[in-house]
């Protein structure tokens, strides 16, 4: 668990030096915050790994059938990856670009969850006896 | 432990380009400082495009089943 210092510590001081390149090089500014954010996310990544395993052979024992789980975790990366870019953007002023990566991510989640909609709707037809 | 190199890297070059700016525009040449740091960040966003995509290829690994 020795990166979570590190990782706070780089964040201190890139705050700092922040503050300044926002004023006097915003193109720096941007490259920096993107930098960290890929290097500290690609620390993370083989932790989350270990989670998702966890997650997918919980559902193994379960019996969930993987129709379930997969858009589920679809669902995260989607959010993971159009959060990066939204947040990057946002800081840097540009609302627009922002504003539509956010609705291609929640274009791509709804379509994700296509099956999961139909599963339900045929579940309740079924229910019914229709 | 992770590798930081990245981050040194830019850092040298994000330090490098600044004194050479400061040295330019001393030397009254705005126009060529304005180059180089357009430059600068424009080789910076050509390393992080590559770990963008390597970024986004182990988030779809990680979370593919």
């Amino acid at each position: 668990m020795l990166w979570l210092p590190v990782a706070a510590g780089i964040a201190m001081v890139l705050t700092a030096i922040q503050s300044e390149l926002r004023e006097e090089h915003p193109a720096w500014a941007v490259v920096t915050a993107l930098s960290f954010m890929v290097v500290v996310s690609l620390a993370l990544l083989p932790r989350l790994e270990g989670v998702v395993a966890v997650f997918t052979e919980m559902a193994e024992t379960a019996n969930v059938s993987s129709i379930y789980l997969a858009p589920v975790l679809k669902a995260i990366a989607v959010a993971y990856i159009t959060s990066f870019g939204v947040q990057l953007s946002r800081e840097a002023g540009e609302e627009t670009i922002a504003t539509t990566i956010e609705l291609a991510g929640k274009v791509v989640i709804l379509l994700v969850a296509v099956p999961l909609i139909q599963a339900i709707f045929s579940t309740l037809l079924a229910l019914l006896d229709y | 432990m992770t590798d930081l190199t990245p981050i040194y890297r830019i850092a040298g070059l994000g330090i490098l380009v600044a004194v050479l700016n400061i040295f330019l525009v001393q030397a009254d040449r705005k126009e060529q400082a304005q180059m180089l740091s357009l430059a600068g960040v424009i080789i910076v966003l050509l390393w992080l495009v590559q770990m963008v995509a390597q970024l986004f290829e182990n988030v779809e690994a990680v979370f593919r089943w």
